[in-house]
């Protein structure tokens, strides 16, 4: 079953990868970008945000949206971020024949 | 029933429910059904003997009764020690909960080896570890790492990527701070400025080119698919990266992982769309809210999706959502039916549009959405059979269509 958007799948350029291969390939993207996000934003982050990320984290029913809604909510800049780690992110993806 | 498909049923050495077995041919006649396990009651005669060949019992099988949610349409047991390795990979975020479902049906140890050796969700080394779990159900599972590094990299890529991610990670920190410390002065002056780009240092430019040799390099001896093999490398990369940091950095990582393994890949869908596209999507109303209806009808921009909405920037919302949209999105509603998940998802990528209806990770039910309204059916072996109850699925399935039904429309 695949529940991906088609947009995703072009946006990342693996329309020629078999379905079940897309679906694993994006996780592991999406997880390449959780993890950078929360790198980069903890770096924003001031002591005491960082003391409430803590405290989030430690509630076990937190979701990974929650923890993103958490550092959306703190960081105005946050799209900005996203939109730059995924740029980072393709570069890293492709990189020319050198 | 007519006597000669009775008869058929009689004497049969393998299994005294073949007439059951008959009613399941088709999937649509797959019933839940308390199934009562003659191996384990004594033999009513001596005409019918049981099977000789004794399989290993389990304490629910020893009460005499187990509960399947279908009738098996075959006798043959999935080895336990196959199941158990699937799911230690299941658990390691691996998708197979599809493959595990195959090999569960399967009818034979062949048909078995045929549904591993043609998934490419698996290694070559893993597959064979899986048969082998088949052919040795005492053997002492083994796991492979082979799968994320499926060939040997060579030295050269090792070291190159070492000396770049070492060269990259402490000028990204002061590049960091830099415009960290640029950004608060422009901002104590009244000016909202980001700090240009300084140049990279020879060191770095030096060290990524060399990576980017090796990478390349080792990528036309891995024979991997080109795509997969940038990905996995990349993921590797990130992994060194991460290593270098602080290690309170690393400990709200670990942390934030593991939120991110306990997650289903459905729920994900919402964080992934999010992180990874600029699409549109229903937005997520958790079940705490006391108007929430299971659907919201309206679009809203991707952003917000991963935004709590603050009261004073409501307006700005309701500006977006005025602007004109793309019309392709996954969205998902997000249910409960006795304390188990249930998702509605539309795929308005679709054409016709798509509706598919997850309970408990499987899906139930699926259709299309037109201009005349829903279709969606649930699938056949989830459907109870004549003059019985209703099965959990449908009920669940029921309780998600009356929610499409009143929320989508196209």
């Amino acid at each position: 079953m695949n529940i991906l958007s088609k947009d995703i799948v072009k946006e990342w350029n693996i329309s020629s990868l078999p379905e079940a291969k897309q679906q694993e390939m994006i996780d592991r993207i999406g997880r390449i970008m959780y993890q950078a996000i929360l790198v980069k934003s903890l770096d924003i982050l001031s002591q005491d945000e960082q003391d409430e990320l803590d405290q989030l984290l430690n509630v076990d029913s937190t979701t990974p949206q929650e923890v993103l809604l958490f550092l959306k909510s703190k960081i105005p800049t946050f799209e900005q971020l996203v939109i730059e780690e995924r740029k980072n992110l393709k570069e890293d993806l492709v990189i020319e024949n050198i | 029933m007519s006597t000669s498909v009775a008869e058929q049923g009689v004497g049969r050495k393998d299994n005294y429910l073949d007439i059951l077995h008959r009613q399941a041919d088709g999937p649509e006649y797959k019933i839940p059904i308390k199934k009562i396990d003659f191996r384990t009651l004594r033999k009513p005669t001596d005409i019918d003997p049981l099977p000789q060949e004794k399989e290993a019992i389990s304490p629910e099988e020893k009460s005499g009764v187990i509960f399947e949610s279908t009738v098996s349409s075959q006798s043959y047991k999935t080895p336990n020690k196959l199941i158990e390795y699937i799911n230690i990979l299941i658990k390691e975020n691996r998708p197979l909960k599809g493959l595990r479902w195959d090999i569960e049906e399967a009818k034979s140890l062949d048909e078995i080896v045929s549904r591993l050796t043609k998934t490419n969700l698996l290694s070559k080394e893993e597959c064979d570890e899986a048969i082998s779990c088949c052919q040795y159900p005492n053997k002492e599972i083994k796991l492979h790492v082979a799968y994320t590094d499926p060939h040997h990299e060579s030295t050269d890529l090792t070291l190159a990527r070492k000396e770049y991610v070492e060269a990259l990670v402490p000028y990204l920190k002061k590049l960091e701070e830099k415009k960290i410390s640029y950004r608060k002065l422009m901002q104590g002056l009244g000016a909202q400025k980001d700090m240009p780009l300084p140049g990279e240092p020879k060191e770095l430019v030096n060290a990524r080119n060399d990576y980017y040799k090796a990478r390349n390099k080792d990528k036309k001896s891995s024979g991997q698919i080109e795509k997969i093999y940038d990905i996995m490398e990349v993921s590797n990369l990130r992994q060194e990266i991460l290593a270098l940091q602080s290690e309170r950095t690393q400990i709200f990582i670990d942390r934030a992982n593991k939120k991110w393994e306990k997650i289903s890949r459905i729920d994900n869908v919402n964080v992934l769309t999010a992180l990874l596209s600029d699409l549109t999507f229903l937005s997520y109303v958790p079940p705490k809210d006391e108007n929430y209806v299971g659907l919201r009808p309206e679009k809203i921009n991707i952003q917000e999706v991963i935004e709590e909405k603050p009261v004073e920037t409501k307006s700005e919302v309701v500006e977006e959502k005025q602007e004109p949209k793309a019309d392709h999105a996954i969205q998902i509603s997000n249910l409960t039916f006795d304390d188990k998940p249930l998702q509605v998802i539309l795929n308005t990528d679709a054409e016709p549009q798509t509706i598919q209806v997850i309970f408990n990770d499987n899906e139930i039910a699926s259709g299309t959405l037109t201009r005349k309204g829903p279709s969606i059916k649930v699938h056949s072996r989830y459907k109870a059979g004549f003059l019985l109850a209703k099965t959990m699925e449908e009920k669940a399935f029921e309780n998600a269509n009356s929610l499409i039904i009143k929320n989508f429309k196209i």
